[in-house]
């Protein structure tokens, strides 16, 4: 369950944000999770709830968004999209590629007063 | 959209049974801000600062990670033994509860700190950090990280390691890097332990590694007989050891 370590780590994000944008109540929290990323969208707006329970964001609306991942295949190098980490290129069909972008995990946009 | 119910979150709609709510946010005051934080920053930063330490000291430092009973600290009481008066090491061994792998480490004379996670299911860069000051740090050696035995969380903390060590045992079944192929996508060596037992096993090989490919292409891969002086597998693996402090 480390989804709740990273929950920490977003209200971390959002406290920081808030002073710095002097907003003392967070409406709504977006999130952009890549499709390549170890994480579990559902677990982690479920994490996300608890953790901000009692604080500046306590019952902000989470809005998770999952953003597509491109990869270059190791072999022909041809670039994709890749659905999952065992996905086989589209042009020579070997597995093996590295990912360009698809696993990250940002906090995107604050809303709040 | 809502993760938790897959709506879309208006006004009208305050019907489901968790207990966040959707409240309207169009009020004067709202303002909208834009971020572009990574989540893993804070960890990363950490973990950077952990780096540089050991390259300051030219120490290379391995994160093993395995499901429980891969045999990861078997294989460092034997590495330790045979390799230590080779090189100079030290091991920071995390797991939830006890001492006792600190204490099988001990025995080998090599210097040692345990991490207990409490409910933390991976060790963190900041746990790390802590936990340097405790060790003498093995200038021109080799610092092996011992990680909780878990397959799923510890693959997305990056702990300032040179490299990350996946075992897999030939008890867990030949489908565990497809089962949990981020772990097996992250490791730069899979040492596949246990291979002594597979005549009393269903164990596919030739499938195993084909799922590993699947997953990471690039990842060397070291077969371990029994973790005894002579066995093919052991004396790979420590002149993969001896090779990367050399580097």
């Amino acid at each position: 369950m480390h989804e709740l370590s990273l929950a920490e780590d977003v209200l971390e994000i959002v406290e920081s944000a808030a002073q710095k944008e002097h907003l003392s109540n967070i409406a709504k929290v977006t999130l952009s999770i890549g499709k390549l990323s170890c994480v579990e969208p559902t677990a982690l707006s479920w994490a996300l709830e608890s953790t901000f329970t009692n604080t500046i964001a306590n019952g902000a609306t989470i809005e998770i968004n999952e953003t597509a991942a491109q990869v270059q295949c190791d072999h022909c190098q041809h670039k994709y999209a890749a659905e999952d980490l065992f996905h086989p290129c589209p042009r020579c069909n070997k597995f093996g590629f590295t990912v360009l972008s698809g696993n990250d995990m940002l906090v995107t946009a604050l809303e709040g007063a | 959209m809502c993760v938790s119910c897959g709506c879309s979150h208006s006004e009208e709609h305050h019907h489901h049974d968790h207990d966040h709510t959707h409240e309207p946010s169009e009020t004067e005051e709202t303002r909208s801000v834009q971020l572009e934080k990574r989540i893993l920053a804070r960890n990363d930063e950490i973990a950077e600062k952990v780096h540089a330490q050991f390259q300051d000291l030219n120490i290379k430092t391995l994160n093993l990670l395995s499901s429980p009973g891969a045999g990861k600290t078997t294989l460092l009481e034997t590495t330790l033994t045979h390799l230590g008066e080779q090189l100079p090491f030290a091991v920071i061994e995390g797991d939830q509860h006890t001492h006792q792998d600190a204490e099988r480490i001990k025995k080998t004379g090599t210097p040692v700190v345990q991490i207990n996670t409490g409910k933390a299911c991976h060790l963190e860069a900041k746990m790390i950090w802590e936990a340097l000051p405790q060790l003498p740090l093995p200038e021109n050696g080799v610092l092996f990280i011992e990680n909780v035995g878990n397959l799923i969380c510890p693959a997305e903390f990056n702990l300032g390691e040179e490299l990350k060590v996946v075992l897999f045992s030939t008890t867990e079944g030949e489908d565990k890097p497809i089962k949990y192929p981020h772990m097996f996508h992250e490791a730069d060596l899979i040492v596949i332990t246990k291979t002594d037992l597979l005549p009393y096993l269903r164990f596919d090989m030739d499938r195993a590694i084909e799922y590993v490919k699947q997953v990471n292409s690039k990842a060397e891969i070291i077969y371990l007989n029994t973790y005894e002086e002579g066995d093919t597998g052991f004396n790979t693996w420590c002149d993969w050891i001896l090779g990367l402090a050399r580097d």
